[in-house]
């Protein structure tokens, strides 16, 4: 009688021979590459050249052909610029000065505007301010409903609307 | 009285500093029972010998996180049958074990040594062996040749306790019936 153990490592008795041939010198040198490599990883230190090493090894050297091509398209692109002699000069912070006849006509379209919501001048439109307290609400200027319907309607008409933010 | 001849304790320490004794030692305690298990569940000679030379090598390259010493064989195991999953998923699909309910199994379970062979069964035992399903086998195998116990044979297989119960109780079942069909 025999145990299911001793019959199954019976079977397979006859491998022993090949199963020698896993070197135990070959793991012992596995085993201490492996020591060696978890000794160093906690020393490595983040210098500035280790980093800049790393970032050249890894984005750079695989790379290098087409930074390479990269470089010499710019190179031909500053030489071809160069040669033009076209250096774009830098516009004038101030912007240019409206022309004289186009300020006139705006002029007149003010005052048609004024006529036609029957006040001397357009009211501006006022900022959108967040709502106080009532209490410290000041009333508008001559007839409140009168100007508050004004308001309205110039909101309502976006092309007076258009014209007075223009001007 | 029975003599218990207890094993020497495993020089995993001395292996992981990289002594060449340390690791003939571990390789004459597990390079066969590792090769019975993994050549009856992938049932090739040279497959199972790269398994073989292939878990050694892991196991020396990783043996630093190993934390304790004395789970060494099952973290072994657990490696070559890692190795195995592998293969198959390369190869065909693993077998699917029907896996009986937590609640069927009884705690009755013979140990290893209980289940004893006459000499003109053995033929028989191992036919028998080789027509379970994979994932019931290799809970058999991990039970008979290593005695595990069962929560190591569940970490070496990646399954829950209770289905490491029940794999045990069908591949039992299993196999006494085919044992009794070919005696009949």
């Amino acid at each position: 009688m025999k145990t299911p153990r001793e019959i199954i490592l019976e079977r397979h008795q006859s491998a022993e021979a090949k199963l020698k041939a896993i070197r135990a010198e070959e793991l012992a040198a596995c085993a201490r590459s492996a020591a060696a490599e978890t000794r160093f990883e906690p020393q490595a230190t983040l210098s500035l050249g280790a980093i800049a090493g790393q970032i050249w090894q890894e984005i750079f050297w695989p790379w290098r052909r087409v930074w390479a091509g990269v470089v010499a398209a710019w190179v031909i692109i500053l030489g071809l610029g160069i040669a033009a002699g076209d250096t774009p000069r830098r516009a004038s912070a101030r912007p240019p000065r409206p022309n004289p006849e186009v300020l006139a006509v705006l002029h007149q379209q003010e005052q048609l505007l004024s006529q036609l919501l029957g006040t001397e001048r357009p009211p501006r439109i006022a900022h959108p301010r967040a709502p106080g307290p009532r209490s410290g609400a000041e009333p508008l200027p001559g007839n409140p409903r009168e100007a508050s319907r004004q308001e309205i309607a110039l909101c309502e008409n976006p092309v007076a609307a258009a014209w007075i933010t223009t001007i | 009285m029975p003599v218990v001849i207890e094993e020497p304790p495993l020089p995993v320490r001395e292996a992981r500093a990289g002594e060449p004794e340390a690791w003939e030692a571990l390789l004459a305690r597990y390079r066969l029972p590792l090769y019975a298990y993994v050549f009856e569940l992938v049932r090739h000679e040279q497959t199972a010998l790269d398994i073989v030379q292939e878990s050694f090598i892991a196991a020396a390259r990783h043996i630093q996180g190993l934390r304790q010493d004395e789970k060494f064989g099952s973290w072994l195991f657990n490696i070559a049958h890692q190795r195995c999953l592998q293969r198959w998923r390369r190869q065909r699909p693993v077998e699917v074990a029907v896996d009986l309910l937590d609640e069927d199994l009884r705690d009755l379970e013979p140990g290893p040594e209980e289940l004893l062979i006459r000499k003109e069964q053995e033929e028989d035992f191992m036919r028998a062996l080789g027509q379970l399903t994979v994932p019931h086998r290799a809970a058999l195998l991990l039970h008979l040749v290593e005695e595990f116990p069962l929560e190591e044979i569940a970490r070496i297989t990646g399954t829950r306790l209770g289905t490491v119960k029940s794999r045990l109780h069908y591949a039992r079942q299993a196999l006494r019936e085919l044992l009794e069909e070919n005696e009949a």
